[in-house]
């Protein structure tokens, strides 16, 4: 059935009757659950020239999911660059350079089209082969004039100087450490885009055989070293580091390079493994713009257990044997992803009762029951219930990732609710572990204490939401919530967080201007700039840093350049205490008047009428809806709020 | 794979990497003769040829087919041989 159909698109393909092809094509893509990416990018081809760009499109981005043949990439990411703008990828726009010492156009298409699926449409430049260390450095390069917002470095061992062995290796690590950081110095004197470090991959030969690891002036070890030295520097500067020797252990080195590419066009890699490179760089640039996968929500009856508890019993389901421990070794990947930031929440077709009995009564379970920021366990559908667990979470859809053993379950999330990924999981439990480790999109950006405590954060949310139906008033409930925040200038310890929420706030967020961590540091810098952040506490939790402002002194005007909040914590009152404290502020300095506004954008709807919600009255409105409003300090009545405010001196 | 599928295959290839759906390709067209045929593009093709026909082309034929015709030779050879 499939061959036929494929055979048909095929004599249609080259018959030149494209919407016949692509119709013979959709039937062989409606029998998989996955559809392969050779039929993914035919469907893009056929659809585009059919005119049917809308499906052209979807098919494109399908690909990525489909698997990672480079021909199915490079076709379907041309499918994408050649579609008109309204049917590209609409959640960011990114100017994306890559700098290699060796030649890595295959990367080029494939980056594209990877970043397509996570939302972003991207402009690719490569820097010309062999101008490495001069882009970097030289203000007149074509790497300067491109003005990039993230640039992607891509080093490669032939690069280094392959003696056996040499005298001091740490003096050689020290000095190779310094060099391949110098770039991440000059880049930074002139851009403040994000920075994305390789690692370098370590070849197969050496040498000193296999055992040129334990030998410390063996090139093997001292490329271990400086890779660990870039690590931890990259860690240190804020600098995204790609560990792709792993990556490339894991396909196995002796694909990923072909020598036979690398005499003959410099490849530093196989195009076999571009597109699954591209794949984990994708991941990283995504994370790094705050676009990465947020939530796990997880069926229970044979997906973290094998077994149904509500005919099985307690007794009934397995947690041991080899089925068993298939399924506890999925608890323990699920459970180290909540406790790095990975919201968790469970979604079963149980009585609520019967489903949480596992988790209170069964020894071997790994998860908790506080592990999950919501638990839902009823008979409804469950695309419904993902809603409820998005309402009650308060993060959208788009973020959620579905993990579910009943293939028809997941055919109703994809179809009901196609923004949600599905992991495709297969009959056997056994590769669940490893399937969910590969899923790409839940890559961190950078690590802070505050994405460690997410799920306690959002379980608070959760339990305050259901407060919220049950309280009397909305005045009872904010009371009741015993809320503290504490509002403080940035300093080195709130740093990095601030940096992260100004990269990555969508939907509480004024004026969307994503200041890079240079320009928020020259921010703090500069007296003329008055700079806050929140922390929120209530008797649930600790929410953590959950808003900033930053307003400027400008000519006898105090104006409010940023103001954000964590969609967690709104309708608690908090940006009305920010509003407050920064009206003070304007007042402090005898500024008569406080001038704010707001840029809409696709995901921002939520405050455009903040600031006439607090009094401010609107001065001027441009064509495409940005607004400017203008409040006099002298005479403001501060609004009252349910927090008390914590000021450390 | 029968050997009348290789001047097939190696068209669509063609068509596909230099992303020129309606391209005629026959075996005296050269890379000259078509814009975006450039050294990067025919180095991704030939990858594109391996993967397709799983084949391996020694390093120093990888740039020195001289048109279409002699490419799809060394195809069939390199099919014989396998």
């Amino acid at each position: 059935m499939i061959e036929d159909a494929l055979d048909r698109a095929s004599d249609l393909e080259r018959g030149g009757d494209a919407a016949g092809a692509a119709d013979a094509l959709a039937v062989a893509a409606a029998e998989f659950e996955v559809v392969p990416d050779d039929i993914c990018a035919r469907l893009a081809q056929a659809c585009a020239k059919a005119g049917r760009s809308e499906a052209a499109a979807h098919w494109a981005v399908r690909t990525v999911d489909g698997g990672t043949g480079f021909r199915s990439w490079r076709s379907a990411s041309r499918v994408l660059a050649q579609l008109p703008e309204e049917h590209r990828p609409a959640k960011r726009d990114l100017r994306i350079a890559l700098l290699s010492t060796a030649t890595v156009t295959p990367l080029v298409p494939c980056l594209g089209l990877a970043l397509a699926r996570a939302g972003i449409d991207t402009q690719i430049h490569e820097t010309p082969f062999g101008q490495y260390w001069q882009e970097t450095i030289d203000p007149a390069a074509g790497l300067r004039a491109f003005d990039p917002d993230v640039i992607v470095l891509v080093p490669d061992h032939h690069a280094l100087h392959r003696a056996t062995e040499v005298d001091d290796p740490d003096t050689w690590v020290a000095e190779e450490t310094a060099r391949w950081t110098t770039p991440w110095t000059s880049l930074r004197s002139w851009s403040s885009a994000e920075l994305v470090q390789l690692s370098f991959v370590h070849p197969e030969d050496d040498a000193l055989g296999f055992a040129a690891a334990s030998v410390a002036t063996s090139f093997r070890a001292r490329l271990r070293a400086l890779d660990d030295a870039l690590a931890r520097t990259a860690g240190a500067e804020g600098v995204a580091f790609l560990d792709v020797d792993t990556l490339a252990s894991a396909i196995g080195k002796r694909t990923w390079f072909d020598p036979r590419y690398w005499h003959v066009a410099k490849h530093p890699f196989s195009m076999d493994v571009a597109p699954e490179l591209a794949l984990r760089l994708a991941a990283t640039v995504a994370a790094r713009v705050g676009l990465s996968r947020k939530v796990l929500v997880t069926d229970l009856d044979n997906t973290l257990w094998h077994g149904v508890i509500g005919d099985d019993g307690l007794r009934g389901i397995e947690l041991t044997g080899p089925r068993g421990e298939a399924h506890v070794d999925f608890q323990h990947a699920i459970s180290q992803l909540a406790e790095r930031g990975i919201v968790l929440a469970a979604c079963s077709k149980n009585d609520d009762k019967t489903a949480r009995e596992p988790f209170v009564e069964h020894p071997d379970m790994v998860i908790d029951l506080v592990d999950f920021a919501a638990f839902v366990a009823n008979w409804e559908p469950k695309p419904d219930n993902l809603r409820t667990i998005a309402r009650q979470l308060g993060l959208p859809l788009d973020s959620f990732v579905f993990a579910d053993d009943n293939p028809a379950e997941r055919a109703a999330i994809r179809h009901a609710l196609p923004m949600v990924d599905v992991l495709a999981l297969s009959d056997d439990p056994t590769t669940w572990r490893e399937d969910l480790g590969r899923y790409p999109w839940f890559e961190p950006g950078s690590l802070t204490d505050d994405d460690r405590r997410r799920t306690e954060v959002y379980r608070a949310r959760a339990q305050a939401a259901e407060l919220a139906e049950g309280a009397a008033s909305m005045d009872d409930f904010l009371a009741d919530l015993q809320m503290v925040a504490t509002l403080a200038p940035i300093d080195e310890l709130s740093f990095d967080r601030v940096v992260q929420l100004i990269g990555k706030t969508n939907q509480f967020n004024v004026t969307t201007r994503r200041h890079s961590s240079e320009t928020v540091r020259s921010m703090v810098d500069d007296p003329a700039w008055v700079h806050r952040t929140a922390r929120l506490e209530d008797r649930f939790a600790d929410h953590g840093l959950v808003a900033v402002a930053l307003a400027r002194e400008d000519e006898g005007v105090f104006e409010i350049d940023t103001l954000l909040m964590s969609c967690r914590v709104i309708g608690r009152g908090l940006e009305t205490a920010l509003i407050e404290d920064l009206i003070a502020a304007a007042s402090d300095r005898d500024l008569p008047v406080i001038r704010a506004h707001y840029r809409p954008t696709e995901r921002n709807d939520l405050v455009r009428d903040l600031f006439t919600d607090h009094g401010f009255r609107t001065v001027g409105v441009d064509a495409d809806g940005s607004s400017t409003f203008e409040l006099d300090v002298a005479g403001h009545d501060p609004r009252p709020t349910h927090i008390t405010i914590r000021r450390p001196t | 794979m029968s050997e009348t599928d290789v001047p097939s295959l190696l068209g669509d290839a063609i068509r596909d990497v230099l992303g020129q759906p309606d391209l005629v390709v026959t075996d005296d067209l050269t890379a000259s003769d078509v814009e975006g045929w450039d050294s990067l593009a025919h180095v991704e093709l030939i990858y594109v040829i391996e993967d397709t026909f799983d084949i391996s082309f020694p390093a120093d034929a990888i740039m020195d087919h001289e048109d279409v015709g002699a490419l799809r030779r060394d195809i069939e050879r390199l099919l014989a041989d396998g």
